[in-house]
Formats: C-alpha cells, sequence, structure tokens
C-alpha cells in the first residue's frame, strides 16, 4: 500500500507562467524510506509543501496516509512530522522549550511532552544545550533541533527536505543513522541532492525533473533499469586515455558505447557490456596504448542522475 | 492534560510577549502615561504663568479641573502610548511569516485560524492589562491632585477608550497578516489611522467612528451619557478585521 500517492499534480504560480509541478505522479510505500531526488528547482520542496497541507496544488490529487490532501485535516497532520529546507524556530526559545511546545500541538500533556523532549534531546546529541536559546545554536544544532521536532509526535509519514544540507560529516552520520532506524516503522520521504546520502540510506529512490517523476524504483535496481552498465580504462598517462577516446571515436564505437574522458580515466557506458569490453581492449592493443587497469561496473545513482536530468542540472 | 492546540498557542504568545520584553515595555509606556496626565493637567497651567511672569506678560487659564486631566490622559493614551502598542502589532503575523515560524506551527495539528485567535487574543489581553494600570494610576493621581470622579463613570469612560485602542490593535493585526513586511504593515495601519479621523466631518458617518469614542470617553467619564453609534462601529470594524485577516490568512502560501 502507498503512504503518499499522488496523481498529476499541478502547481503553477504568477498565472501559470512559472510551473512547478507539472503532473507529478508520486507512489511511496509504506514503511519505506524513499529518496525524492532532483536538481535544484525540479520541484522537490513545492511537492512536500503540498503534501504537508502547506500550499494548495493548482490541481491534480494527492494522498497522505490514505486521507485526501484537499482540506488538509488536522487529523492528517496529526499523522505527520516535517523538517524543512531551512528550519527556523522562535528564537527566544530554548531547545527544550521548542520540544515541549510542539510535541503539546500535538495533544501531548505537559508531562508526557516534557518526557518526550528530554528522549528527544538526548538521541540528537542536545542534552548540553537544552537550557540554551535557540537563537545561539549553529546551524548544525538547529537542524538536528529540527529532526527532533519532526518526529516528536512519531509520526507515520515523515517529510525531510534535505535533512543534512547544514550537517558536518559526523551529524550527518547521526542524522542519517536515525533515518535508516525508522525503516519499516515511518514511512520517510527524504528529499537531497546528495546521492551519497540516498545510497546510504533509501531503499526507493524517485527523480524528479521540472516538476515530473522521470524515474522511480528501488535504489539497487534503479542502475540497471535507467542507465546502461559501464567500461572503466585505467590508462598510465592522461595522453594515453585521450589517444585511446579519440581512436574510439574514429572507429565507429561511438555506437557502442560513448566514451567520455577525465585524466587517465576512460569511461564507456556500453549498452552491450562483452562487445564494449572486447572492442575496446582490441584497441589498445592495436594502439599499444598503456593501460593500466579495466573494470566493468553497474551504473551507479550518479550515472543514473546525470543520465536523466543531465540537462538541466 | 492534554491542552487544546488554541491554548498551547496561547501559552506561548503570552511567554513571547514576557520574554521579549514587549509587555514591559507597554507596561512601562502605558503607566507612564498613566501617571503623567494628571500631573501635566494640574501644572502646566502653573509652569505657562511662571514662563509669562519672567517674560513680563501676565498669562490668565482657568484653574485646572478633573475633567483636564481625564481629558489629557485619552489624548496622551490614544495617541502616545497607542503608536507604542501599534509598534509592537505590526509584525506579529508577518514577522512569523518571514522568519518561516508560521511554517512551523501550521503543519502541526493546530488550525490557521486557532493561530490567529491565540495571537489577537494575546495582543488584547497585554493591551488591556497595561491599559487597565495606566487607568489606575491616572485615577489616583487625579483623585490625589484634583477630586475624584465616580468610580463607575471613570470605569465606563476608560472601557470606551480601552475600545478604541483595541479596534486599532485589531486593525494593525489585519494589515500585518496581509503585508508582506512589518513596514508596510505598520504604514498601512496609519493610513487607516488617518482615514478614519479624516472622515470625522462627514455628519452621520462620523458617529460611528472609532475617533468619536475618544471625546465619548471623556464625557461619560465625568457622567455623560453613552451613546451606542461609535460602538457598533468599533465592533463592526474588530469583527471584519479579523475575520479579513482569518480569510487572508487561510489562503497564505509558505
Amino acid at each position: 500500500m502507498d503512504a503518499i500517492r499522488t496523481s498529476a499534480l499541478v502547481k503553477s504560480y504568477e498565472r501559470g507562467k512559472v510551473l512547478a509541478l507539472n503532473g507529478l505522479d508520486l507512489h511511496v510505500p509504506e514503511g519505506s524510506v524513499f529518496g525524492f531526488l532532483g536538481p535544484n528547482g525540479a520541484g522537490k520542496t513545492t511537492a512536500i509543501k503540498i503534501l504537508t497541507g502547506l500550499v494548495e496544488p493548482t490541481s491534480g490529487d494527492a494522498w497522505v496516509a490514505g486521507e485526501p490532501m484537499a482540506g488538509s485535516s488536522s487529523r492528517l497532520r496529526s499523522q505527520i512530522g516535517y523538517l524543512s529546507q531551512d528550519p527556523r524556530f522562535y528564537s527566544w526559545m530554548t531547545g527544550r522549550e521548542l520540544l515541549v511546545f510542539a510535541a503539546e500541538l500535538y495533544g501531548a500533556d505537559r508531562a508526557s511532552a516534557r518526557r518526550r523532549a528530554d528522549e528527544l534531546l538526548e538521541l540528537s546529541g542536545l542534552v548540553r544545550a537544552a537550557t540554551r536559546r535557540i537563537g545561539g545554536y549553529s546551524g548544525g544544532m538547529v537542524q538536528r533541533l529540527g529532526v527532533a521536532q519532526a518526529i516528536v509526535s512519531e509520526p507515520r509519514i515523515l517529510f525531510l527536505d534535505e535533512p543534512c544540507a547544514s550537517l558536518d560529516p559526523l551529524g550527518r552520520r547521526d542524522v542519517l543513522g536515525f533515518i535508516a532506524r525508522l525503516r519499516g516503522r515511518t514511512t520517510v520521504l527524504m528529499s537531497t541532492h546528495i546521492l551519497e546520502d540516498v545510497e546510504r540510506v533509501c531503499d526507493t529512490v524517485g527523480i524528479i525533473d521540472r516538476g515530473r517523476m522521470v524515474a522511480t524504483a528501488e535504489t539497487g535496481e534503479l542502475g540497471r533499469r535507467f542507465a546502461p552498465p559501464v567500461v572503466e580504462l585505467g590508462f598510465e598517462t592522461a595522453d594515453a586515455a585521450a589517444a585511446f577516446a579519440s581512436a574510439w571515436a574514429e572507429a565507429g564505437n561511438a555506437t557502442v558505447a560513448a566514451a567520455t574522458t577525465e585524466g587517465e580515466v576512460v569511461q564507456l557506458r556500453a549498452l552491450d557490456l562483452a562487445q564494449a569490453r572486447a572492442s575496446a581492449l582490441r584497441l589498445v592493443a592495436a594502439k599499444g596504448l598503456p593501460l593500466a587497469r579495466l573494470e566493468t561496473r553497474a551504473a551507479s545513482l550518479e550515472d543514473v542522475f546525470v543520465r536523466l536530468v543531465g540537462g538541466t542540472s | 492534560m492534554r491542552r487544546r492546540p488554541f491554548f498551547v498557542l496561547f501559552g506561548k504568545e503570552l511567554r513571547e510577549q514576557v520574554k521579549s520584553y514587549r509587555l514591559l515595555i507597554l507596561g512601562l509606556v502605558f503607566v507612564f502615561f498613566g501617571l503623567a496626565s494628571p500631573l501635566l493637567a494640574k501644572f502646566t497651567p502653573e509652569i505657562l504663568k511662571s514662563v509669562g511672569t519672567q517674560q513680563g506678560v501676565t498669562i490668565v487659564l482657568p484653574e485646572p479641573t478633573a475633567a483636564d486631566a481625564v481629558a489629557q490622559f485619552v489624548k496622551n493614551v490614544s495617541q502616545i502610548a497607542l503608536l507604542v502598542l501599534v509598534f509592537l502589532t505590526m509584525g506579529s503575523v508577518v514577522a512569523e511569516k518571514e522568519r518561516g515560524t508560521a511554517a512551523f506551527v501550521l503543519v502541526k495539528p493546530a488550525s490557521r485560524e486557532s493561530f490567529l485567535a491565540a495571537k489577537l487574543l494575546t495582543l488584547w489581553l497585554c493591551g488591556t492589562g497595561a491599559f487597565a494600570l495606566s487607568a489606575l494610576c491616572a485615577y489616583g493621581y487625579t483623585a490625589i491632585l484634583f477630586q475624584a470622579p465616580s468610580v463607575a463613570s471613570f470605569v465606563l469612560g476608560c472601557s470606551l477608550l480601552l475600545l478604541h485602542i483595541l479596534t486599532f490593535v485589531t486593525t494593525t493585526f489585519f494589515f500585518s497578516t496581509i503585508a508582506r513586511s512589518q513596514v508596510v504593515a505598520g504604514v498601512l495601519s496609519f493610513l487607516v489611522w488617518i482615514l478614519l479621523a479624516s472622515l470625522g466631518s462627514l455628519g452621520i458617518v462620523s458617529e460611528f467612528l472609532p475617533g468619536r469614542l475618544l471625546s465619548a470617553s471623556i464625557e461619560v467619564a465625568l457622567g455623560a451619557p453613552l451613546s451606542w453609534e461609535p460602538l457598533a462601529g468599533c465592533a463592526a470594524i474588530i469583527v471584519l478585521s479579523f475575520f479579513g485577516a482569518v480569510v487572508a490568512f487561510r489562503r497564505w502560501e509558505p
């Protein structure tokens, strides 16, 4: 069953001149950690704002936790948690006060709100800053507080808009580890443009470009479905790599696989892996080029991303 | 005990007024004018007389009365103190929209109506509290320096003045909801203030305007009967401003 679903979702601004979403069809399976990938301005944040009830779509339908978004009832909002791209909180509150306030808005009584706040302060590593004003927090601390407030009610569905954007490597590792632990219990929709984060925690990935979904698949399957495998040749010198690439094009092999060169490395994106590998080895031998290594690998998420939205990012 | 989102928001608004020192500033300003108004009424003629004597001019002024003290209080509170209150109100909604804290609250199970109602109620409560302190000071000093007005009449007169203040607080709140910046909200509020004041000469319409409450509050505080027209006018402005704010805020997208 889908925890989040949208059908032909459209959002336009300035009387239709700017199209933020252009018929978005999104399916997020229940209990999954869904990576919502896309270049800047692709429509990720707009889609999340619609799904959290902050913004009304121009047309189309959306369902969250089985309920239609139209009207966005408080019952529906009680089932979701949200961390915005640039989280802002009341600077005069302390971290602990903010979490108690957030818990109470979800209907917790004062005692359980305080208990929950203390749990989350512990979990987010903010115990020592709990009684400090948020105005004095660093960007990373605000981000961790943001994640904490988003899960204060143990929501069924969690929307995280660029959750690791302003975190240092350790903070990023903690947040990603935390998101991974929610798998199966909470449906997480996480927008990001950091491909490595998606590969680390997401089981399903959706790629959005210009307001439309261009690909959705399980993380491991995405490469197989949307980008050809890669033959990578490492030469001893950059000149050798350049000579190979030029000979590859002259030999008319571009139809077998497109070649890209970066320093001493040539990558061949092959539709027919065996043919590309054999042709490459024949060419190396014929030209007597100093080859250091040759390896084949499945396309990475980056390969898929570049292939699908490379022209717009 | 579980509290409804409105009461959670209301509690947060009250704490914000205290922690940001807005309540303290408001209280001090109003108390200052409560204390200063009877003093000014009492001593201004004496100061003028002494200035005139020094320059060889004889200034003849009538002996000040409790009516002058009440008039001075109404004038000060309805101008300078109200100005401060409008300054503190003009950012109430638009500042949260600008900072992004409104979106943080609105994705939680709190309705947009309760978000606005908690804010307006807090502004009213703080304004009323500060005004009540001010009125108490003004009454005490008037009683000491002049003759104590009738308590019932003074309370009734002050209630009219308070209604005048709350009307402008509510219109400022409306502009704070629809405007894109605090400055725009403030400017629009003052323009409406000036507009309503300039409509005072429009015959029957002027009877319904909030400005009519100012003269009425002095008259009533000193025992004159109360007319219903300005009350109805203010009630209509308050209701329209609040519902206008609700309609605009429902459409607002962060």
